[in-house]
C-alpha cells in the first residue's frame, strides 16, 4: 500500500484512477490541477504522482518540472497519463521529468501494473 | 520555263525584235542582189513586207503574251491577231488536261460561240477529230477542204461552216499542251507558208498557258501557305493565351539553359520579370528558390551538360519551400524531338494553401482524436473495473456483453489511433528516429508479447523467430519497425481459425534485410490482393469481417516500410489454412535523412 497523489481534470477519469489503485489497496488523494498537485505534494509528501497532461491552471509538465525542482520531492516518480500520443509529447514528458507515459484509454490492470513497477523501483 | 520578271521579258522582246531584225535585213540584202529584174524585185518586196507583217504579229503577239497574266485576256488578243495577220474567220484552241478524258474548250474568237472565261469541257476526246491528231502526232496541218477530210468530225450541235483550216499542236518542250485551229468558211483559204507562221504563234500560246498554269500553281501554293500559316498564328497565338491564362507558372529553357519563355504566374510565383530574364542563363537565377530547389535545378544542369534520350524520359517532381514561407510544387520534364534534346519545361504550382489545408486537416484530426480519447478513457476504464468484478459479480451474460462493451472500445481506440498516424503520413509529419537496430531482438520481442497473448486468450498459437546466427546492424525507427512487426503479426494472429503456426523470418540479403511473416491462417484470395494495402480495405473472409479491424493497418504499414525505403508484398494462394506471407524489407545502409521528415524537400523521379 501506498500514498499516491492524482490530479486530473476530468472528474469520471480522476474517479476511475481514484478506484482503481483504491481497489489495489493504495491510500490516494485526488486534485483536479497542475496548481493543487505541486501544493499537496509539498503537504502530502506522497510516495507516486499520476499527473494527467492538459490540466487547467498549470498542466501537467509544469507541475512535474516544479515539483522536481523541489530537494525533498525530486525523488518522487512520476506516471503522466495523456490522451496526446505523438512522439514530440511523449519526449516533452520524459524531458519534464516524468518516468513513464501512458496513453489513454488505458486498461486498468496496465496502470497497476506501472504503478506498482514504479512503487518497487523506489522502495 | 516560266518568266515572271517583267525586265526579263522585256530583254527577250529586245532580243527577239533584234533578230527578227537582222535576219529581214540580211534577206533583204540576199535578195537585192540576186534580183535583176522588176518583176521579181517586186515579188520580193511584197513578200518581204509579208515577212515584215508577220514578224510584227509576232511581235504583236509576244506583246500580248508578256503584258498580262490573265490568260482569256491573252488568248483573246492572240487569237484576234492571228485572225487578223492570217484572215481566219474563227480560232479555237482545245487544251488536253490531266487525267481526262475530253478536249478542253479553252478559247475561241469569230463566229462560233466563245467559251465562258476559263473555258468549258467538249464531247471531244483527246485522241479525236482534228484537235486529237494534231496532238497526237505533234504537227501542223494545213486542211483545204475540211469535207474532204476524214480526221474532221462534227461535234454534236455545232453544224458549224468550217470549210478550210490550219490546225497546229500546242508545243512546250517535250509536252504537247492542245492544239490551235483556224477555220474559214472558204476551201482552200489558207496557204502554206502561213503555216510557220501559226505555228510560232502556237509555240508562243503554249508558253503563255504554261505561265498562266504555273502562275495558277504558285498562287494556289502560295494561298495554301498563307492558309497554313495563319492556322500556326492562331494555333500560337491561342497556345500563349491559354498558357498565360493559367494559373500555373511555366518556365522554358533551351537545351543550353537559357529561359526562352516565363508566363505570367511564373513571373509571378518566382518573383521574376519576364522582360528582364527572356534569353538570359537560368542560372542566373538559380538562387532565387534556394536551396530547396536544388534538385530541380541540378536536374536542368545535368540536362544540359549531358542531354537524355527521348527513351528516358525523365521527369522530376520536387516540393519547394520558399524564404518567405510560401510552398511551391515544381514539375520538370526535358523537351526532346526524336532524340534531339530542345530545352526543359518547368511547371510550377504555389500549393501554400493546400499545404495550409493539409496542416490544418491534420490538427483537426489530432484535436478530435484528443477529444475522443477522453471519453473513451471513461468507458474502456469502468468497463475493465467491472470486468474486474470490482463492483460485484455479474451472470454469464452480463459479462458477455460487458466484454462486447470493452471490445469495440479497444476498437474504436485502434481506429483513432490509425487515423491520427494517417493524417500525420499525410501531412509529412512522421519523423524517423533513426538508430542502428537489432531487428532480432524487436522481433523476439513483438513474438513474446504475442506468446503473452496467447497464454491469456487461451488459443493454440506458436510463434517463432527463425534467423541466421549474424544479422547487420539495421538503420530505422524502433517504434515504427515495431510497430509493423506487431501489426502483420496481429493479422497473423487475428486471422487463424483456432490453432496455428507464425514463422517471422528474417532473411539478410545484398544491403537489405527481408522479414517474412509467414501464417497458417485464411490466406487472401488472389482478386483481393492488389487492394489489400488500399486504406478502409477489408477482406470478405468471415473471420476478417467478424473481427475489430479497421482496415487501415495494412495501409499505415505500408507507408512506414516506404519511409524506411523499402517494400513490401503479400503472397498467398488463398486457401484456408495455407495461410499466407507478408515480406518487407529494410535497406541496411542509412536512409535518407530528409526523407519524409518535412515538407521541403520531397522529391520524387517517374519516368
Amino acid at each position: 500500500m501506498a500514498k499516491i497523489l492524482i490530479a486530473e481534470d476530468e472528474s469520471d477519469i480522476r474517479d476511475l484512477i481514484s478506484y482503481t489503485l483504491r481497489f489495489a489497496g493504495h491510500q490516494v488523494i485526488a486534485v483536479s490541477n497542475g496548481e493543487e498537485a505541486v501544493k499537496t505534494a509539498l503537504e502530502e509528501k506522497p510516495e507516486l504522482l499520476i499527473l494527467d497532461v492538459r490540466m487547467p491552471r498549470m498542466t501537467g509538465y509544469e507541475a512535474c518540472k516544479r515539483i522536481k525542482s523541489e530537494e525533498n520531492l525530486k525523488h518522487i516518480p512520476v506516471i503522466f497519463l495523456s490522451a496526446k500520443g505523438q512522439e514530440a509529447e511523449i519526449k516533452a514528458g520524459l524531458e519534464a521529468g516524468g518516468d513513464i507515459y501512458m496513453l489513454k484509454p488505458f486498461a486498468p490492470d496496465d496502470l497497476n501494473a506501472q504503478v506498482e513497477k514504479m512503487l518497487a523501483g523506489n522502495r | 520555263m516560266f518568266i515572271s520578271h517583267p525586265f526579263a521579258l522585256s530583254f527577250i522582246l529586245l532580243l527577239i525584235g533584234l533578230i527578227v531584225g537582222a535576219s529581214m535585213y540580211h534577206y533583204a540584202s540576199r535578195h537585192a542582189r540576186r534580183s535583176p529584174s522588176s518583176q521579181p524585185e517586186d515579188n520580193h518586196r511584197n513578200e518581204l513586207a509579208a515577212e515584215h507583217k508577220r514578224t510584227q504579229s509576232l511581235l504583236r503577239i509576244i506583246t500580248t503574251i508578256s503584258s498580262t497574266l490573265d490568260l482569256d485576256q491573252i488568248l483573246d488578243r492572240t487569237l484576234n491577231v492571228l485572225n487578223e495577220v492570217i484572215g481566219s474567220e474563227q480560232s479555237s484552241i482545245l487544251l488536253k488536261r490531266p487525267e481526262q478524258p475530253m478536249l478542253y474548250y479553252r478559247a475561241s474568237l469569230g463566229y462560233a460561240a466563245p467559251p465562258p472565261p476559263g473555258g468549258r469541257p467538249t464531247t471531244i476526246k483527246a485522241n479525236e477529230g482534228l484537235g486529237g491528231w494534231v496532238i497526237a502526232h505533234r504537227q501542223p496541218v494545213l486542211i483545204p477542204d475540211l469535207n474532204q477530210d476524214p480526221r474532221w468530225i462534227t461535234s454534236n450541235g455545232y453544224s458549224l461552216q468550217h470549210r478550210s483550216s490550219i490546225a497546229v499542236p500546242l508545243i512546250l518542250g517535250e509536252e504537247c499542251l492542245g492544239a490551235l485551229l483556224l477555220f474559214h468558211t472558204r476551201q482552200n483559204f489558207f496557204l502554206t507558208h502561213q503555216l510557220d507562221f501559226v505555228q510560232a504563234a502556237a509555240n508562243q500560246i503554249a508558253v503563255a498557258i504554261n505561265n498562266a498554269d504555273l502562275y495558277n500553281l504558285i498562287r494556289l501554293q502560295a494561298d495554301r501557305l498563307s492558309v497554313m500559316l495563319r492556322t500556326q498564328q492562331v494555333e500560337a497565338s491561342q497556345s500563349r493565351a491559354i498558357l498565360e491564362s493559367i494559373a500555373d507558372g511555366v518556365l522554358v529553357t533551351d537545351s543550353k539553359g537559357n529561359i526562352t519563355l516565363i508566363n505570367d504566374s511564373a513571373e509571378r510565383i518566382l518573383g521574376l520579370n519576364q522582360s528582364e530574364v527572356i534569353g538570359k542563363p537560368l542560372s542566373n537565377y538559380a538562387d532565387m528558390l534556394g536551396k530547396a530547389a536544388r534538385s530541380w535545378w541540378a536536374s536542368i544542369q545535368n540536362w544540359s551538360l549531358a542531354p537524355p534520350t527521348s527513351q528516358e524520359g525523365k521527369a522530376l517532381a520536387e516540393q519547394i519551400t520558399l524564404e518567405d514561407g510560401r510552398f511551391i510544387s515544381v514539375h520538370l520534364a526535358p523537351v526532346t524531338l526524336q532524340n534531339e534534346f530542345l530545352g526543359t519545361v518547368s511547371v510550377f504550382r504555389d500549393i501554400t494553401h493546400q499545404v495550409e489545408v493539409d496542416r490544418l486537416k491534420s490538427e483537426f484530426v489530432a484535436n478530435v482524436s484528443h477529444e475522443l480519447r477522453t471519453p473513451m478513457t471513461s468507458i474502456k476504464g469502468y468497463v475493465e473495473l467491472l470486468l474486474m468484478g470490482a463492483a460485484g459479480t455479474f451472470n454469464h451474460q452480463q459479462l458477455d456483453f460487458l466484454k462486447k462493451v470493452r471490445d469495440n472500445t479497444e476498437r474504436l481506440n485502434v481506429l483513432v489511433h490509425d487515423l491520427l498516424d494517417l493524417s500525420r503520413i499525410d501531412a509529412g509529419q512522421i519523423r524517423l528516429e533513426v538508430t542502428l537496430l537489432d531487428i532480432r531482438a524487436i522481433a523476439e520481442d513483438v513474438v513474446m508479447e504475442f506468446r503473452r497473448r496467447t497464454q491469456k486468450e487461451k488459443r493454440q498459437m506458436t510463434f517463432e523467430v527463425l534467423a541466421p546466427p549474424e544479422l547487420p546492424p539495421l538503420p530505422g525507427d524502433e517504434a515504427r519497425v515495431h510497430q509493423i512487426l506487431t501489426n502483420l503479426i496481429e493479422n497473423a494472429y487475428r486471422y487463424t481459425s483456432g490453432s496455428g503456426k507464425v514463422i517471422v523470418r528474417l532473411i539478410p540479403k545484398k544491403d537489405q534485410i527481408q522479414i517474412e511473416v509467414q501464417d497458417e491462417g485464411v490466406g487472401i484470395p488472389p482478386e483481393e490482393q492488389p487492394c489489400i494495402f488500399d486504406r478502409f480495405f477489408r477482406g470478405h473472409h468471415p473471420l476478417v469481417t467478424a473481427s475489430a479491424g479497421t482496415g487501415l493497418g495494412l495501409s499505415i504499414v505500408k507507408h512506414l516500410v516506404e519511409l524506411h525505403n523499402g517494400s513490401i508484398w503479400v503472397e498467398s494462394n488463398g486457401v484456408p489454412g495455407r495461410g499466407s506471407t507478408f515480406s518487407f524489407t529494410l535497406p541496411t545502409r542509412t536512409p535518407d535523412n530528409d526523407k519524409g521528415s518535412d515538407n521541403s524537400s520531397r522529391s520524387a523521379t517517374a519516368s
